[in-house]
């Protein structure tokens, strides 16, 4: 402790010092100064000190350990001033000293004797006692250190370098050991790599004035590689983890942010990763391994959430900035996520760190986002974020007063905020939302009252949740995340008089829950509770067929249907899914086997069995079943470069809430099934730079489709007896960000095949693209500049070829007559991205970045759809995006 | 988002927003008002809606650019299967074969125009009565309405000397009532529910830049004008009254036979415009009053109209409507044809004969 001298001590005499914490002296009963001469005079009043004075100490002088006093006899005048000090119990240089020069000071009222004013000699115990210590100042920092082993042998592994998620970095020594001081508090990201080395990544709770002390077991297959060429290693975390399942591609935020032709947004890298098809320009739809692309689930740190995108693909539900890391699991993922036939989007968000005040602003001519991050103390923190999109009004800026209404320009905003509170190292709790909102509106004019065309959708979703981590003793974890949402859509079309309107309000409860630790050396287990209730009220009116759905023979501008319905019905969907999976490693890690079981009872329950009926009251319907899931995934360190994997899952999906209308749909689905199998291997060619091959069949059963008969029964329009498969390969070469350059090579060969209703035949599934190749890099060139460029190419949709028409008189138009289903493809696609970018530093945390994207810098005019004219004797092409530059700038602090 | 399901997001999302939004549409050859071949362009029932068992004749109009439409004889037959319900078309595949199957398709005659009997069981094949299902099996589904309320026949006219032998479809609107309603709703629907009448041209004329005006007759001698010629082409028909008023010459959609039998008795008289009608809304589950929409469909042979179709709205009370055409840089007869289409599937046209110096 080091305190300013004058404030170290407290001087107290215990009669006159109410306010000394510790009692001091109590003055001994006072004596007259000259006795009186007779017996006749006594003490009327005793002394009553008035002005006390501090001890003055030798400089660099200490206080005592313990109190300390010094006994003294005082005489004190008839003035009441002190004339006379001695020492009668001595304590030492320099405190006898110090308490007679501060007593000689002091000021009491003087003593009486007769009721006359009379000198007189007191007792006094002069205390040294030390104040109660004022609060010290919160440490700031934390440290960090620790120690890298070959789990193997136990040796010490020199020269790994050891980098924080806050750009600090270090190398072991050559006892393996290594240390940071002054970090900033919070979870940090601990990155390991070294020469020829694997980046590997792991996080560590640091705590402002703790050390926190590490200590990692890094597998090495092959000494001698190691030692000559550098390794391939496992890293072995101290809070075990599920090994991941074996084809998911993750991706982070820092380099998300730089692909070009994502805007800067991390979340638009799922687009670019192996096994996904190219969306068609404005849709943002995501076909993950030939799966329709509501059977992709979408996680932001553990909620569920509608969509990843808003309308028209421009930009993803979440800021940027909030977001660590973005993984793509395209299928046999493990059995605590389920609920979903295709892949699993997990967006994790950054952890809240009390590192000071920092945030974003950042447009583009599409939108404007900001984002703010804090903490008030240690222990509570928080961000904000939205983003708000001005395109519809840039629109309106740069080209005709009325192009709005004939041009659907998407408008969106979303809002994100995150309050976490870190009561002690190991435990989080944080509560947060999620807000998204997109609207399309579109209107187009014509004299022809058929061709009278207006577009209208609103959809919106809020989320509301609760995470809670806390990290056992024991090296496991315990998280839990309940949360709450709303969803809203709203779609109003029209087409001349033919209406095609749905709503769709949505609840959603959902919770999860998992336990996760070691319960042996070569064991690491997982259990969970996965709870979803979603109670959905809707209603339609308009064509059966509008919109088509995946499968129907339909060209784009035809004429729909004008048979119309209506319908409104209620439905929910709960299901309460436990799971349990364990990574059994043996082989000192070599192999990892991971089991998992998911246990899925669900209910579903719609509102009406049969169609409205006159008067008649609807009458509900409830379906339960209660499949079992087993999934299981494998990994083989073959060598310290060779990996092989593989992994299997069932996987089940509970119908849409839009699907159990008993007009327009089926009030009596149930789960559709899926089973995955994959099958891989990866291969590090050199230190950054690894290879991986995947390949993939699904098959799809009770899938929803049309029902192929001329009169079904009621309320059977839909019929869960569809069929899909799905199988190919994808391959990704990728370079990871070590030094000034990253970037990945995917190519993706996939079929992906439904069986057609009416025929019963395999036709290709109306997202099918065999091949999709990205290729995309990043490059550093220092002085804050960057260049980065991104390359696509993917076959065409399949579409289905018209081979006559036949006039229509009610219509007054010409229906097409299809040929073979699917049997033709749009041309492929090619668009080549280039994007750059300069930062200007302020500080070491302050930047802006101003940055240029160009899409489709080449002007390839790429169609996107076939068009026909009004006979169907003459067809063309829509084109794609032209050649779109976007300029925007980022300010960082 | 929660919404459209089952890929409908991808295409209808891709198709109306992404190609739309971004996208180039690019102008392809060809337009329905060019007349350069034989083709059939508008099929017209008289009357416009019968019930079944009911004899209606049936007619075409051929739009040629040598041949009276009048003289084209067609093989018609008469469509007695629904199409599958998920088929994006108004008719069933079979029927549209170039040899139907017997049971599909039944043939009616070789004629320009013919009469037919509306089949026993229109109202269950392709109405609101559903299908008796077979023994044991769960009732089926009736067939939708369209958007006025409409269920209809279906009729193929074929010749080779028409788009090539291609089938055309018409059809007979029927009078079915309504389906799955309430008994009042049922009550009221037929009490108040007058069938429609296809509608007339009352007008053609033509108006020449200088302002100048000429009432296309019937049968007329043939309108001359300049090669090149900018001319305002108009149409007009009936005035349906907004109001209903009993002794109008109307009956009106609110009027009854019982309260109005000078306008609701037999025969009914109808207007030949835009009538009002009333209409079983399945979205609010009522019955309310609505009004038909009129689209024009202009065709010549010659010459470039401004708009391929014309018309108005429900909501608009005007009853005409004009195009702009360019007679063509040489010289030559022209012919024109003028046809309306109500929402109730009612159709009326004229033709009209012009001599381009």
């Amino acid at each position: 402790m080091s305190f300013p001298k004058e404030r170290l001590f407290s001087l107290c005499l215990a009669a006159a010092v109410g306010l000394c914490r510790v009692a001091a002296a109590q003055p001994a009963p006072p004596r007259a100064e000259s006795p009186p001469s007779s017996g006749d005079h006594r003490l009327t009043k005793a002394p009553r000190l008035l002005e006390m004075v501090e001890a003055d100490l030798p400089s660099g002088t200490d206080l005592p350990e313990a109190a300390m006093s010094v006994n003294l006899e005082l005489d004190i005048g008839p003035d009441g001033a002190v004339v006379d000090a001695r020492v009668l119990e001595s304590r030492g240089e320099p405190w006898d000293s110090a308490a007679l020069g501060a007593v000689k000071r002091f000021r009491f009222e003087p003593a009486e004797i007769d009721d006359v004013p009379a000198g007189v000699t007191v007792s006094y115990r002069y205390d040294f006692v030390a104040k109660p210590p004022e609060p010290a100042a919160q440490p700031v920092h934390a440290r960090f250190e620790g120690r890298i082993r070959d789990r193997r042998t136990g040796e010490a592994l020199v020269g790994v370098t050891v980098e924080l998620d806050t750009g600090v970095r270090t190398v072991t020594d050559a006892n393996g050991r290594f240390s940071f001081h002054d970090v900033p508090p919070g979870t940090r990201a601990v990155t390991l790599s070294g020469s020829s080395l694997t980046p590997t990544m792991t996080e560590e709770s640091l705590e402002a004035g703790q050390t926190v002390t590490a200590q990692y077991d890094l597998e090495l297959a092959e000494a001698e590689v190691l030692i000559e060429q550098g390794s391939d290693f496992e890293l072995v975390v101290r809070a075990p983890r599920i090994t991941k399942t074996v084809s998911a591609t993750t991706v982070s935020s820092e380099q998300g942010t730089k692909v070009a032709g994502t805007g800067g947004d991390v979340a638009k890298v799922v687009e670019n990763m192996p096994g996904v098809a190219r969306s068609s320009v404005g849709s943002g739809a995501l076909v993950v391994w030939g799966a329709a692309s509501q059977d992709t689930r979408v996680y932001v740190d553990g909620v569920h959430v509608p969509a990843l995108y808003h309308e028209g693909g421009f930009r993803s539900v979440v800021h940027s900035d909030l977001v660590k890391s973005v993984e793509l699991q395209p299928g046999g993922y493990g059995a605590n996520y389920g609920r979903g036939l295709g892949g699993l989007v997990t967006v994790t968000y950054k952890p809240l760190e009390a590192d000071g005040y920092h945030g974003t602003v950042g447009s583009d001519i599409i939108d404007s986002a900001a984002s703010l991050r804090g903490h008030a103390g240690q222990k509570f923190r928080f961000a904000v974020a939205a983003r708000k999109s001005y395109l519809d009004w840039m629109v309106k800026q740069f080209t005709s007063r009325d192009v709005g209404e004939f041009v659907p320009i998407p408008r969106y905003w979303d809002a994100q905020v995150r309050l976490a509170y870190v009561p002690r190292e190991g435990e989080y709790a944080e509560v947060g939302g999620l807000a998204s909102s997109d609207d399309i509106e579109r209107r187009v004019s014509s004299a022809d009252p058929a061709e009278v065309k207006s577009e209208s959708k609103h959809s919106e979703f809020q989320r509301v949740y609760l995470n809670y981590r806390r990290d056992l003793d024991d090296g496991g974890v315990v998280r839990a995340t309940p949360y709450f949402g709303l969803d809203h859509t709203r779609v109003d079309n029209r087409v001349g008089s033919i209406p095609a309107e749905l709503t769709v309000d949505t609840r959603t409860f959902g919770f999860r829950s998992e336990w996760q630790g070691p319960v042996a050396p070569y064991a690491v287990v997982s259990v969970g509770l996965d709870a979803e209730v979603v109670v959905s009220d809707s209603s339609r009116v308009g064509s059966l067929t509008t919109p088509p759905r995946e499968g129907d023979l339909r060209v784009f501008g035809q004429v729909p249907s004008n048979q119309i319905n209506a319908d409104d019905w209620s439905a929910t969907v709960a299901s309460v899914a436990p799971f349990v999976q364990a990574d059994f490693s043996a082989f000192a890690g070599a192999l990892h086997l991971i089991p998992g079981l998911r246990f899925e009872p669900t209910v579903v329950r719609a509102s009406r069995i049969a169609p409205p009926q006159g008067a008649l009251p609807a009458v509900g319907t409830t379906q339960m079943d209660g499949p079992l899931e087993p999934r299981v995934a494998l990994r083989w360190d073959a060598t310290s470069r060779v990996a092989a994997k593989a992994a299997f899952g069932i996987y089940h999906q509970p119908p849409f809430a839009e699907d159990l209308s008993s007009v327009f749909g089926n009030p009596t689905f149930m789960l559709g099934t899926a089973n995955h199998y994959v099958l891989g291997a990866a291969y590090r060619l050199t230190e950054p730079v690894s290879a991986e091959v995947t390949s993939f069949f699904s098959h799809s059963d009770d899938l929803v489709v049309r029902n192929p008969a001329a009169a079904p029964a009621v309320a059977e329009a839909l019929v869960q007896t569809g069929r899909g498969r799905a199988y190919g390969t994808q391959f990704l070469i990728r370079h990871d960000m070590t030094g000034r350059f990253f970037g990945w090579l995917s190519v993706s060969m996939v079929r992906s095949e439904r069986v057609d209703p009416r025929t019963g035949a395999w036709r290709p599934f109306d997202f099918d693209q065999t091949f999709v190749v990205t290729a995309l890099g990043s490059y550093d060139l220092g002085h804050g500049f960057e260049v980065g460029a991104r390359a696509r190419y993917s076959t065409g949709y399949p579409r289905t070829p018209v081979v006559g028409a036949t006039y229509d008189a009610r219509l007054d138009a010409y229906q097409p007559i299809f040929g073979l289903h699917n049997s033709v493809r749009i041309p492929p696609f090619y668009s080549l991205d280039v994007r750059a970018a300069k930062e200007f530093e302020f500080s070491d945390r302050s930047n802006l970045e101003i940055y240029l994207d160009v899409q489709n810098v080449t002007n390839h005019k790429n169609p996107e759809e076939i068009v026909y004219n009004y006979d169907y004797s003459r067809q063309s092409y829509i084109t794609g995006l032209p050649i779109l530059p976007v300029l925007g700038a980022k300010l960082t602090w | 988002m929660v919404g459209w399901r089952g890929g409908g997001l991808g295409l209808a999302g891709v198709l109306s927003l992404g190609a739309a939004m971004f996208g180039c549409r690019p102008s392809i050859e060809g337009r329905p008002s060019e007349v350069d071949a034989p083709r059939i362009v508008a099929v017209r029932a008289d009357p416009a809606e019968v019930p079944v068992s009911t004899e209606v004749a049936l007619r075409a109009l051929v739009a040629s650019p040598d041949v009276a439409d009048d003289d084209t004889v067609l093989d018609w037959r008469l469509c007695n299967v629904r199409k599958p319900l998920a088929s994006p078309g108004t008719i069933a595949g079979d029927c549209l074969e170039a040899t139907p199957p017997a049971a599909a398709s039944e043939v009616v005659g070789s004629a320009p125009s013919v009469a037919v009997t509306i089949p026993q069981k229109a109202c269950e094949v392709f109405g609101p009565t559903p299908p008796a299902p077979e023994p044991g099996e769960p009732m089926l589904r009736p067939a939708d309405p369209d958007t006025s309320g409409g269920y209809y026949q279906p009729v193929t006219l074929t010749s080779p000397a028409v788009s090539e032998g291609a089938p055309a479809i018409g059809y007979v609107r029927l009078a079915c009532g309504l389906g799955a309603v309430t008994i009042e709703d049922s009550v009221e629907y037929r009490r108040r529910y007058h069938r429609n009448t296809n509608p007339e041209v009352a007008e053609l004329a033509i108006e020449r830049a200088d302002g100048e005006r000429t009432v296309v007759e019937p049968g007329g001698d043939p309108v001359r004008i300049e090669r090149g010629e900018a001319l305002s082409v108009e149409v007009s028909w009936q005035e349906c009254p907004l109001a209903d008023t009993c002794d109008d010459g109307v009956c009106g959609v609110t009027e009854v036979a019982g309260e109005c039998p000078e306008d609701c008795g037999d025969p009914v008289k109808a207007c030949t415009g835009a009538e009002g009608y009333l209409y079983y809304d399945p979205g609010s589950r009522a019955l309310v009053n609505a009004r038909e929409a009129l689209r024009v469909s202009w065709l010549a042979t010659a010459g470039s109209f401004e708009r391929d179709r014309t018309g108005r709205t429900a909501s608009e009370i005007a009853a005409d409507s004009s195009n702009r055409w360019i007679a063509p840089s040489g010289s030559g007869p022209v012919r024109m044809w003028i046809v309306l289409h109500d929402d109730r599937g009612g159709v009326g046209w004229r033709a009209a004969e012009l001599q381009v110096d």
